[in-house]
């Protein structure tokens, strides 16, 4: 699903985040990526979803050598991909529902469908009787799970989650583990930055850990 | 049907003409929903613009109500055209052919001396008095018509070189200097368009600037989850075109308006010179290609605002 070739990247200011990475993740997989602050996992993952350009080496996602993909195409590269990113979070003029659908929205899917998927989403994160809330109404872990299920209600093969548990309390966390776990049983493949290691232990599943910027033996 | 792109990546499910027309309504009702969120930052700009939009539409709508006021007048303002004492009426007619052969020239009706004291009687109401005089001072005339919009200094000049004529006299010379002036004032509401038509254009395109500023996050988040810059510049297109829309109605109201106000002077200006002088408002073809030039500016401010400013935001 996601390939590393021997991958750079030097920020415009010279510092180089990522240093000659190589991996796979087959299709299906849940995969953790680890390491300590600094050490490249948010610049890894703005690879793929084409935030950031690689500087040497190729990154190959769902089949498509990024580096092929021109700028006008780039939006229908991140339809493929559901993103939980901590700092893009909600839109607070907007309802529950409506933030959920907007990857529906923006990628042009029929209305009746985008109700459809909207509340299998949300009910999916127990959101389902909060549709027409406005996010500032929820408590911050609820507001995490409306991320997720906007990252979800497209259907994304792939699904790329930047510190999702980031300060939620450990109980939280296990939920949202636990409804990560459930989307990759229907065959999602994710990719997970946490630093949350008890919790990884806990799930046991593969691991790839960063040490500034180089691929380390976990 | 999806098209694929070079790259294998599927880029664009083909929208329904009703799912496009959809769309495009969403984002048209959402960029004049927005206003209401700041109604007096909206009312504000909206009055800028219809004021650069309404000052050349009023000086327009000036020029073309004092030409028409003009039109009228110069069909009655005759060219006289004086002979040399003791020209006999033969050579008179002679010239009166030649200058009704004359291609700015409409109409010349001849006046003997006599028939040219009568009416000078007439029209002045000296009758009495003149009955007096033993010898007629007029000399033969001719009442020269000249075609509406003509050069007449020009055919003043041709009728100056006649040789029996002695003197052509026009009483209606200001009349050639408020053309002339008209002229200037023309091309002032045209360059005034222009410039004004440009500030329109930047307050646009910096209201549009504003409205991306605040709302980067939003656009962020949008373009992270696949929306394209034509989806998010979509709404503020049509914000552009609303300002545009609304502004130029208002700069029609007013300057109607200020139509109405000018009347009661003009009219007494036009009862000392022209005749029939009254400002005619904008009629329906103006009041459209008022409408289109301010749905373009509005669409052009906005789509500068957002081809400049929208592609350096970025999720990251
Ligand atoms: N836009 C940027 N320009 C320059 N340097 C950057 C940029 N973004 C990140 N960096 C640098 O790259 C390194 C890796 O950053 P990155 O955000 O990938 O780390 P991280 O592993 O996600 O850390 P954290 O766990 O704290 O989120 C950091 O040293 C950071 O300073
Ligand atoms: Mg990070």
């Amino acid at each position: 699903m996601i390939q590393f070739d021997s991958v750079s990247k030097r920020y415009p200011g010279g510092y180089e985040a990522l240093k000659n990475v190589s991996f796979q993740l087959p299709r299906g997989e849940m995969c953790f990526l680890t390491g300590h602050s600094g050490a490249g996992k948010s610049t890894l993952l703005k690879l793929i979803m084409l935030m950031e350009r690689a500087t040497q080496g190729q990154v190959i996602c769902q089949g498509v050598n990024l580096a092929r993909i021109s700028k006008k195409h780039i939006p229908y590269h991140r339809r493929r991909i559901g993103v939980v990113f901590q700092n893009h979070s909600l839109l607070n003029d907007r309802t529950v529902f409506d933030n959920v659908a907007l990857p529906l929205l923006v990628s042009g899917a029929p209305y009746q469908e985008t109700g459809r998927r909207v509340r299998a989403a949300l009910d999916k994160v127990g959101l389902l009787t909060k549709e027409k809330k406005l996010p500032v109404q929820l408590s911050g872990g609820e507001q995490q799970r409306v991320g997720i299920a906007r990252a979800v209600v497209h259907k994304p093969d792939l699904l790329l989650a930047d510190e999702p548990t980031g300060n939620l309390d450990p109980e939280l966390s296990a939920d949202i583990m636990k409804l990560f776990a459930d989307f990759n049983a229907v065959g999602v493949t994710m990719l997970i930055a946490t630093h949350d290691v008890d919790l990884i232990r806990r799930m046991g599943r593969a691991e790839i850990k960063l040490d500034s910027g180089r691929l380390a033996v976990p | 049907m999806v098209k694929i792109s070079p790259t294998g990546i599927p880029v664009r499910a083909n929208r329904s003409v009703k799912r496009w027309l959809s769309d495009h309504l969403d984002a048209c009702l959402d960029s004049l929903g927005r206003f209401v969120l700041s109604p007096l930052q909206t009312l504000i700009t909206l009055l800028v613009i219809a004021v650069a939009l309404c000052l050349p539409s009023m000086l327009y709508m000036l020029v073309k109500s004092v030409e028409s006021g003009m039109v009228n007048i110069q069909q009655s303002a005759d060219v006289s055209v004086y002979f040399s004492p003791g020209i006999d009426e033969e050579t008179s007619l002679q010239v009166q052919s030649k200058i009704l052969s004359l291609e700015s020239v409409s109409a010349a009706r001849f006046l003997s001396p006599d028939r040219a004291l009568q009416e000078f009687k007439e029209f002045s109401g000296l009758g009495e008095a003149l009955t007096e005089l033993s010898e007629n001072p007029l000399p033969a005339t001719l009442l020269v018509t000249p075609d509406v919009d003509q050069d007449i200094d020009a055919l003043i000049r041709t009728i100056e070189s006649f040789e029996a004529v002695d003197q052509v006299q026009f009483d209606f010379i200001w009349l050639q200097r408020l053309r002339a002036l008209l002229e200037v004032v023309d091309q002032i509401a045209l360059v005034l368009a222009a410039v004004l038509g440009t500030g329109v254009i930047l307050i646009l395109g910096n209201t549009i600037r504003l409205e991306i500023e605040s709302r980067r996050d939003e656009v962020a988040v949008v373009k992270l989850v696949g929306g394209t810059n034509a989806f998010v510049q979509r709404p503020l297109l049509y914000s552009g075109v609303w300002f545009g829309l609304l502004g130029a109605l208002i700069a029609w109201f007013l300057t109607n308006l200020f139509a109405w106000a000018m009347s009661k002077p003009l009219d007494s200006l036009g009862q000392l010179y022209l005749r029939d002088l009254s400002l005619v408002g904008l009629d329906s073809l103006e009041l459209l290609v008022l409408l289109v030039l301010g749905i373009f500016l509005g669409w052009l401010g906005a789509w500068i605002a957002a081809a400049r400013h929208l592609s350096a935001i970025e999720p990251g």
